[in-house]
C-alpha cells in the first residue's frame, strides 16, 4: 500500500537520526537528579524527626503517669513526715490551733498537687483550681496563694528547679520553623515537574507503540483496585488510666482522696489505700492481612482483619497456688482460682490481651514521589477482646488473680502512623514505619470503676502485592 | 550490547556513573527525537534534559518486558508534546485550525534525502501538522490515540495528517527534484 510505503520509509530514515547533545544538558540533568534525591531525604527525615518526636512524647508522656505516681506517692509521705514535725514543733513552740494545722495540711496537698502538675497534667491542676479556689499558706511562711501560677513560680524559686519547661517548647517550634524555611527553600530552588507532566509520565505505559514491542508497564488501572497485602506490627504496649487531658479532672480529686485515707492524723499508710494493680509498659505485636483502595491521586483507604497482641506488666505481692474460691462484691460473682497474689510489688505479672480488630483507616500521601510514597494514616479499628489473661485486684480479699469477667469484649481504638516506602517495584512495595493505637474504650467494665485504656507504639510494616 | 538489567538497577541504587552511561547510550537518538518536535536544537535540547529527569524518576516503573529504548522514547514523546503544549511560541500554532492547503497528488516519491534534511523537512511544517505527522508515521500512534493526547478528534487527527503528509511529499519532490508530482496551494 502506497501509504505504509511512504510512512516506513520515512521510519527507516528517521530512525537513523542522532546528534550528540550539548554537555551542558547531563550536568543540568545531573543537578536536577541530585536536588530531586537531596529533597526527598530531606522530606523522609523531616516526617520521621516530627513523628519520632510526637510519638515519643506522647509515650513518655502516657507510660510516665505510673512513675510518676509512685513519685509522688513518696513525695506525699515526705512532705507529709515532715509537716506532722512541724506541726509538733509549731504546737510545741507557739501553740498552733487546729485551724492553722489544718490550712498546713491543706498546704501540703497543694503542693503534691503542683508537683503532680509539673511533672505533667499542668490543665487538668489548672481546671481543678479554678473550680475550687483554695486559699493557700505554704507551711512555715504564712505567705497566702489563691493563684496556682503563683504557686509554682514560688515552689520553682525555693526549689531551684523548673520541671515544666516551656522553652522546650519553644525550642520545638522553632525547629519545626527552620525546617519548614528549610524546605521551602529547597522547595523553591528545585524546579517542579508540573503537575499535567507527571501524570503524563505516570500514564505512559497506557499508551502503546505502534512502532515498537514495548509492553505497557500496566494495562489495569491500578489506581482504582484493590490491592491486598499483610502487615506485622512490633513494639511496646501500656495499659494506662486516661488520656489526663481528656479526662474527667475530678478524677484527680479522687485519686488524692484515696491517698489521705486519714487525712485528719496526718498519716498516709500506701498499704492501706485501695488495693490498685500498676501497669509497666510490656511488649507487643500484630500480624494482619490488608486490602487498600486508591480513591484519589493522595487519598487512599484500607482495611484488613487483625490480630493484636498487647501486654503490660504489674508488680504484686507473693504468688499463692492455693486453690480458692473468691466471692467478689464489685463483679458480684463467686471465682474459683488455681493461684492468687496478694499484696505488695515483689513478683511481675504479666498481663496478656489478645484482640482481633478490623482496623479502618484513611491514608495520606505527604509528598509527590512516585517511587518512594510517605502515607501519613489515620483510622479507627474496632475489635473484639478475644483473650486475655490480666490480673484484677479484689479489694475486699486484698488479693489479685485472673479474672476475666473484669474486662469488655468490644474495644474501639484509634490509629495514627506514618508508612515510608522501603522499596517498591512492579509486584509489590514494602513500606515501614511508626504506628501508635489507642483504646478510646475502656475495657474495664464500669463497675470496677477503675479506667483501663490500651496504647501500643512501635514499628509497622506493610507489604502490599500489587 | 549493554546489560540493560544491571545499568537499571545501578541507575536505581543513585549511582551516578550508571546514570551517566544510561544517558550517554540513550541521549543522541533521543535527541533525534526532540528534534523532530521542535523549531530549533536548543528546544530539542530542553525537552532532552527534561525528559532524562522523568526517566530517571520513574525508572522504577519500567517494567523491563519491553525494550528500554523505547519506553525512553515514549517518555521523551510525551515530554515534548507538553513542552509544546507549555511553551508559548508553539501555542497559536497548535491550535489545529482548517487549513486551505490540499494535495492533488497522493504518490509516493522516492525519498533520496537523508535523514537529517528529511527532519529538517518535517521541522518545517507548521507545528500542528508537525506533531500529528511524528506520532502518526514515526512513532506510530494511530489517530485515535493521538486524538486522546492532543485533545482533538480522531477525525481532526486523521485530516491534519493526510494535509500534513501531502505538504511533505510535496516539497520531498521538490527537493528530490522530481518534477512529476505538482502540490500547490488549492
Amino acid at each position: 500500500m502506497q501509504e505504509n510505503e511512504f510512512e516506513n520509509s520515512i521510519r527507516k530514515k528517521l530512525d537513523d537520526l542522532q546528534f550528540v547533545p550539548n554537555e551542558a544538558v547531563w550536568k543540568q540533568v545531573h543537578a536536577r537528579i541530585e536536588k530531586d534525591k537531596r529533597k526527598r531525604r530531606f522530606v523522609i527525615l523531616f516526617w520521621l524527626m516530627a513523628f519520632l518526636l510526637a510519638g515519643g512524647g506522647a509515650i513518655l508522656y502516657f507510660s510516665g503517669t505510673e512513675d510518676s505516681n509512685n513519685a509522688e506517692l513518696a513525695q506525699t509521705e515526705y512532705h507529709t513526715r515532715n509537716n506532722e514535725k512541724e506541726n509538733k514543733r509549731e504546737s510545741a513552740k507557739n501553740d498552733t490551733n487546729i485551724d492553722e494545722k489544718k490550712t498546713n495540711d491543706r498546704s501540703s496537698i497543694l503542693e503534691i498537687t503542683a508537683s503532680k502538675t509539673l511533672k505533667g497534667d499542668r490543665r487538668a491542676f489548672r481546671k481543678t483550681f479554678s473550680q475550687s479556689p483554695l486559699k493557700t499558706v505554704i507551711p512555715g511562711t504564712g505567705i497566702a496563694y489563691n493563684d496556682e501560677q503563683e504557686l509554682v513560680k514560688k515552689q520553682q524559686e525555693e526549689s531551684g528547679t523548673n520541671t515544666f519547661n516551656p522553652p522546650t517548647k519553644v525550642t520545638t517550634e522553632d525547629t519545626v520553623d527552620q525546617v519548614a524555611t528549610e524546605k521551602t527553600t529547597i522547595d523553591s530552588a528545585v524546579k517542579p515537574l508540573p503537575e499535567q507532566e507527571i501524570k503524563t509520565a505516570a500514564t505512559d505505559t497506557s499508551v502503546s507503540l505502534a512502532t515498537n514491542n514495548n509492553v505497557p508497564a500496566s494495562k489495569k488501572p491500578a489506581n482504582k483496585q484493590w490491592t491486598f497485602g499483610v502487615s506485622v506490627f512490633a513494639g511496646i504496649s501500656d495499659n494506662i488510666s486516661s488520656i489526663k487531658i481528656l479526662g474527667n479532672n475530678n478524677n484527680m480529686l479522687a485519686d488524692y482522696a484515696n491517698a489521705f485515707p486519714s487525712q485528719g492524723t496526718g498519716g498516709l499508710n500506701n498499704s492501706i489505700g485501695n488495693l490498685k494493680l500498676k501497669y509497666k509498659r510490656g511488649f507487643s505485636y500484630s500480624l494482619g492481612a490488608t486490602a487498600t483502595k486508591q480513591l484519589s491521586k493522595r487519598f487512599s483507604f484500607s482495611t484488613g482483619i487483625e490480630y493484636l497482641y498487647l501486654s503490660s506488666v504489674s508488680k504484686v505481692g507473693n504468688k499463692s497456688t492455693t486453690q480458692a474460691s473468691i466471692y467478689d462484691s464489685t463483679l458480684n460473682k463467686s471465682s474459683e482460682v488455681k493461684e492468687y497474689f496478694g499484696a505488695g510489688e515483689t513478683v511481675s505479672f504479666v498481663n496478656k490481651y489478645h484482640l482481633v480488630q478490623i482496623p479502618l483507616s484513611v491514608n495520606f500521601q505527604l509528598n509527590k514521589s512516585v517511587l518512594r510514597p510517605i502515607l501519613f494514616n489515620i483510622g479507627l479499628s474496632p475489635g473484639w477482646l478475644v483473650g486475655s489473661k490480666a490480673l484484677y485486684a479484689n479489694n475486699k480479699e486484698r488479693m489479685y488473680y485472673e479474672e476475666d469477667e473484669q474486662l469488655k469484649k468490644f474495644v474501639l481504638s484509634g490509629q495514627l502512623g506514618l508508612q515510608f516506602t522501603v522499596a517498591n517495584s512492579s509486584r509489590y512495595r514494602f513500606t515501614a514505619g511508626p504506628a501508635l493505637q489507642y483504646s478510646f474504650t475502656d475495657i474495664a467494665k464500669p463497675v470496677i470503676q477503675s479506667e483501663q485504656h490500651l496504647i501500643s507504639a512501635g514499628i509497622k510494616t506493610n507489604i502490599t502485592i500489587k | 550490547m549493554t546489560d540493560h538489567v544491571a545499568l537499571i538497577k545501578n541507575c536505581l541504587k543513585g549511582k551516578s556513573s550508571a546514570q551517566k552511561q544510561l544517558y550517554e547510550e540513550f541521549a543522541p537518538a533521543m535527541l533525534g527525537v526532540c528534534y523532530r518536535y521542535t523549531k530549533s536544537l536548543h528546544d530539542a535540547e530542553d525537552i532532552l534534559q527534561e525528559g532524562f529527569v522523568r526517566v530517571f524518576k520513574f525508572l522504577h516503573q519500567y517494567n523491563r518486558e519491553g525494550e528500554l529504548g523505547a519506553w525512553i522514547r515514549k517518555i521523551m514523546v510525551n515530554t515534548a508534546l507538553n513542552y509544546l503544549k507549555k511553551s508559548q511560541k508553539y501555542q497559536h500554532e497548535l491550535l489545529f485550525d482548517k487549513s486551505e492547503m490540499v494535495a492533488i497528488s497522493t504518490e509516493t516519491p522516492l525519498i533520496i534525502l537523508n535523514a537529517k534534511e528529511l527532519a529538517e523537512l518535517i521541522r518545517q511544517l507548521p507545528t500542528g501538522y508537525q506533531v500529528i505527522f511524528n506520532l502518526y508515521a514515526v512513532e506510530g500512534f494511530s489517530h485515535a490515540e493521538i486524538g486522546q493526547m492532543l485533545g482533538i478528534s480522531e477525525n481532526t487527527s486523521r485530516s491534519q495528517y493526510m494535509r500534513a503528509r501531502h505538504l511533505l511529499i510535496s516539497w520531498i519532490t521538490n527537493t528530490s527534484g522530481n518534477k512529476n508530482m505538482v502540490y500547490a496551494r488549492k
